[in-house]
């Protein structure tokens, strides 16, 4: 989508696209954008940004930022992956890793997901072929460890370890086990993890 | 010789209830309530197309009993593909009731259960659960004699059940009558930062009309009376099990946590943990 300011912006404008965001009202906002205005972006980012310091307060629910990730979805380009997600191994749950999904598409990450049981080499193979920055391993228990070292052992083997920021979501390592990972961030909340993400890669 | 039994789907009457479900998400109130509720019947409609409940049950010998439940491997598959299609509201709302439709099953289950075991003349003493007090090994090997009848399913390595919407644990029976909860007990799960635990009680709490005060009071008191006298040693009544200091009280935590019946550390723990588990 071409971002391009096409007409002036009207007073309150800014309001009434954080307020269908707020309301998950997708219409709405997918009809506001086809003025490719160039501010829904950080207007978008501002809202996202201020109610995931909210919710990881416990100020307010998960729920409200669902909502408001169906509508800011729109929003999302189609871009080239910075960011891969998966289950590792032996964990075949999606719970975690949809949510992971969510917030990224909510904040305009490009991301590729790799589904459920992901072997290590999978993982490793998106970051050699498409220059991926960010690995996101959704855990399930401390169990995963043994899953996770060997995703990040084989990284060290080929070579590949420093060209990306490993990231673990859903499940507490214990601390001593998240240094010999090299662990960027980990976190049982989504939210927390996409903070960081969007953080680095903005800042970039 | 061990013995099987199923419950098949319609064994199982469920309800969907709107306002726990609410509350569980917490979109009770405020501006997400009206986004929520404009998914309400879609997502009634896609699990009334996609649930599929069933329970099975083992009983190797007169002690014990493996009991797994499950709302069947569809439901979830939908959750991710309304993901994938970006319809998040839709898509919580679903995996919620999946999880309200579990509870309601594991309730409806404890009582069936307690019928078909009163009329052997055999009673429930406890409900043993993953990661408290059985490893993923011996989830595994329990599970292996229900295998046959739920194909579909299976344990992981590291003792993760799929379909994730499931339930698997064992029940210790006894021959002395007693009254004793059958459910799923949120304080005894290991899943601390559960979405669910809070707000269960919170809405058990509204139910019941029982003050905060009273409900947890209550909670501690159980606590006191199985370690008293399932344990027989003294021990800590309240302790932080997540707390990993290495003292001998984090040890013992962790002990208590994993249940190696291998492991006879801990004298009269260790023997009835030995007991229980092999």
């Amino acid at each position: 989508m071409n971002w391009m300011r096409t007409e002036m912006e009207r007073p309150g404008q800014r309001e009434q696209f954080q307020d269908a965001l707020l309301r998950g009202d997708r219409p709405a906002v997918e009809e506001m954008i086809r003025q490719e205005l160039a501010d829904y972006p950080y207007w978008r980012d501002e809202l996202l940004g201020e109610l995931t310091e909210q919710y990881l307060e416990g100020a307010v629910p998960f729920s409200q930022l669902t909502v408001l990730a169906e509508a800011a979805a729109a929003l999302a380009e189609h871009l080239p992956p910075v960011a891969v997600c998966g289950s590792l191994e032996g964990n075949p749950g999606d719970t975690g890793r949809n949510f992971i999904q969510m917030l990224f598409r909510a904040w305009g990450v490009p991301t590729l997901d790799l589904g459920a049981d992901v072997p290590a080499d999978h993982f490793l193979d998106a970051v050699s072929g498409q220059g991926i920055r960010f690995v996101i391993a959704a855990a399930f228990s401390a169990d995963d460890a043994g899953a996770a070292m060997l995703l990040h052992q084989k990284a060290m083997e080929r070579g590949i370890r420093d060209q990306f920021d490993l990231l673990i979501c859903g499940a507490k390592l214990t601390e001593e086990t998240g240094k010999k990972l090299q662990l960027a961030c980990m976190d049982h909340r989504a939210a927390a993890v996409a903070r960081w993400v969007v953080q680095t890669w903005k800042n970039r | 010789m061990e013995k099987q039994m199923i419950f098949p789907a319609n064994r199982f009457a469920l309800v969907p209830d709107r306002d726990e479900v609410f509350a569980w998400l917490q979109c009770d109130a405020g501006p997400c309530r009206a986004a929520f509720e404009r998914e309400w019947v879609p997502a009634l409609q896609l699990l009334e197309e996609t649930m599929t409940p069933v329970a099975v049950c083992a009983q190797r010998n007169a002690n014990a009993l493996t009991v797994f439940l499950t709302i069947g491997k569809e439901t979830e598959k939908r959750v991710s593909a309304l993901f994938q299609e970006e319809r998040y509201i839709l898509g919580s709302l679903l995996n919620t009731l999946c999880d309200e439709m579990l509870f309601q099953m594991d309730s409806k289950l404890a009582n069936i259960l307690q019928r078909e075991l009163v009329s052997e003349h055999l009673y429930m003493a406890e409900r043993l659960e993953p990661r408290v007090h059985l490893s993923p090994e011996t989830l595994q090997a329990d599970f292996g004699s229900l295998q046959s009848m739920v194909p579909f399913a299976r344990v992981t390595t590291s003792g993760v059940l799929y379909p994730a919407k499931s339930m698997l644990y064992r029940i210790v029976l006894t021959g002395e009558s007693r009254t004793v909860s059958a459910l799923h007990d949120c304080a005894r799960c290991d899943q601390a930062d559960c979405l669910y635990r809070n707000r269960k009680h919170e809405s058990l709490r509204e139910k019941e009309k029982l003050p905060e005060r009273e409900l947890k009071e209550s909670t501690k008191r159980r606590k006191r009376l199985v370690w008293r006298e399932e344990i027989g040693i003294p021990v800590l009544l309240s302790s932080n099990a997540s707390v990993d200091d290495n003292s001998e009280v984090s040890r013992f935590m962790d002990y208590f946590k994993l249940a190696d019946p291998n492991d006879a550390a801990y004298g009269a723990l260790s023997d009835r943990v030995h007991l229980l588990t092999c």
